[in-house]
């Protein structure tokens, strides 16, 4: 949800220093979806700090962040393709708008059905599932020179 | 969607439609007629492949490094679980206990209320705690019903004690009630009355020393026996139901207890 990883550790300890600030508003419940609100919403101003004071990150550092798997296939190409498909992925995943990127990632990475991700968000269902097939559409316009890499 | 004719050229058909198509959101009878529009559109066909092949990526992609794993382990947990009172403590301050805290102020305000109305004297006592007037009414009655005999008791030895003359019998049961010194200031100046007759002066000494003790022990049994009586009444308000102020009293003690335990048990838990 946050691209850059140093920016997603910050937004975690935002997020367990304002449970903890806040544990007096705790009302029962799932800790687990509590606790996934406020996180969410700290990755959210995580985004919006990110707007306001554009990083450089250190490119390798982004790189190793976003290693995939190994060891499934060995084969150099296959390998090298499956490295292009991830960055040019991540790329386009931190080209899209904020409020779809977080509903596709809790979405396809986190596995989060759409009632979930509306209760998580504090939004509609309707919304969930709108931010969720523009941003797929949003994904599909900047990557379609790039589809090779998605063919293998 | 009336846009989604097959007929219709690519420009015209709506791809949020067929997102919704790709990802399986479509209820049948569209999932129906945007089949048959992949299948007459070849660019809708190719979106529908992409968005797909794109959808497989992301779900494949893996998940963000984590710097550090939050969860909890079996050793963390038995480490952090509270042991023995603690135990028992902790769990009240959890939301689920938070009634305590609006309850246990709700207790101490009626305690101090009712407290206040039942022990300090005044009409307001009396007329705010709708018992205590039952229960004081009913031992004066009985008290006063007591009394009327015990008159009639220390009338009787007095008239027997004033047997010889008639004059000082009638005197001392009438003043009785007042005391001995009514009795005493009556007996002298019967005296002089029954002077004339020989028998009468050692009757009428005998009289005003007879029906003294008398009085004086009904004046005693008149300041006496209300408080026995009230002491009475206590006790069978203690049998029965408990009086106000030891109701309020529990009440308020009850409050300050949850109080107590609601902030020790947040103060534990923060800890």
């Amino acid at each position: 949800m946050v691209p850059d990883p140093d920016q997603a550790s910050d937004a975690v300890q935002e997020a367990f220093f304002s449970a903890y600030r806040n544990f007096g508003s705790f009302r029962g419940g799932s800790v687990r979806s509590w606790l996934s609100r406020i996180a969410i919403n700290a990755a959210m101003d995580a985004q919006r700090a990110r707007k306001r004071r554009p990083v450089q990150p250190y490119p390798e550092l982004e790189d190793e962040a976003w290693q995939p798997p190994a060891g499934e296939e060995s084969d150099p190409e296959q390998v090298a393709v499956a490295v292009e498909r991830t960055r040019a992925l991540a790329q386009a995943l931190a080209r899209i708008g904020d409020d779809q990127r977080t509903a596709i990632v809790l979405f396809d990475v986190e596995g989060y059905d759409y009632a979930e991700i509306a209760d998580l968000t504090g939004v509609s269902l309707g919304t969930v599932k709108s931010r969720i097939h523009r941003g797929r559409l949003a994904l599909r316009a900047l990557l379609r020179d790039r589809m090779e890499l998605f063919r293998g | 969607m009336a846009v989604n004719e097959p007929s219709a050229g690519h420009a015209d058909h709506d791809e949020l439609w067929l997102v919704a198509y790709a990802a399986g959101d479509l209820p049948d009878p569209e999932r129906i007629a945007a089949e048959e529009l992949v299948r007459s559109c070849p660019d809708c066909a190719r979106l529908v492949e992409e968005l797909r092949l794109i959808r497989a990526a992301t779900a494949s992609l893996p998940a963000p490094r984590r710097r550090r794993d939050f969860r909890l382990t079996a050793d963390d947990a038995a480490r952090l679980r509270p042991r023995g009172w603690r135990r028992l403590l902790v769990p009240l301050a959890g939301p689920r206990f938070a009634f305590t805290q609006p309850l246990a102020a709700g207790l101490v305000t009626i305690g101090i209320a009712v407290l206040l109305l039942t022990t300090v004297p005044g009409s307001l006592s009396e007329s705010a705690s709708a018992p205590a007037p039952m229960a004081g009414g009913a031992p004066t009655e009985s008290a006063a019903d007591k009394v009327a005999p015990l008159a009639g008791v220390e009338a009787a030895p007095s008239e027997g004690a004033g047997v010889p003359s008639e004059v000082p019998s009638e005197g001392p049961p009438a003043v009785a009630p007042l005391g001995p010194a009514g009795a005493l200031g009556t007996a002298p100046t019967a005296e002089p009355a029954p002077a004339g007759s020989e028998p009468a002066p050692s009757a009428a000494v005998a009289a005003p020393v007879a029906p003294a003790p008398a009085p004086s022990e009904g004046a005693r049994s008149l300041t006496a026996q209300p408080s026995a009586q009230e002491a009475a009444g206590r006790a069978a308000e203690a049998a029965g139901a408990p009086p106000l102020p030891l109701l309020a009293t529990l009440l308020l003690v009850a409050g300050i207890g949850l109080f107590v335990l609601r902030w020790g048990a947040r103060r534990l838990a923060r800890t």
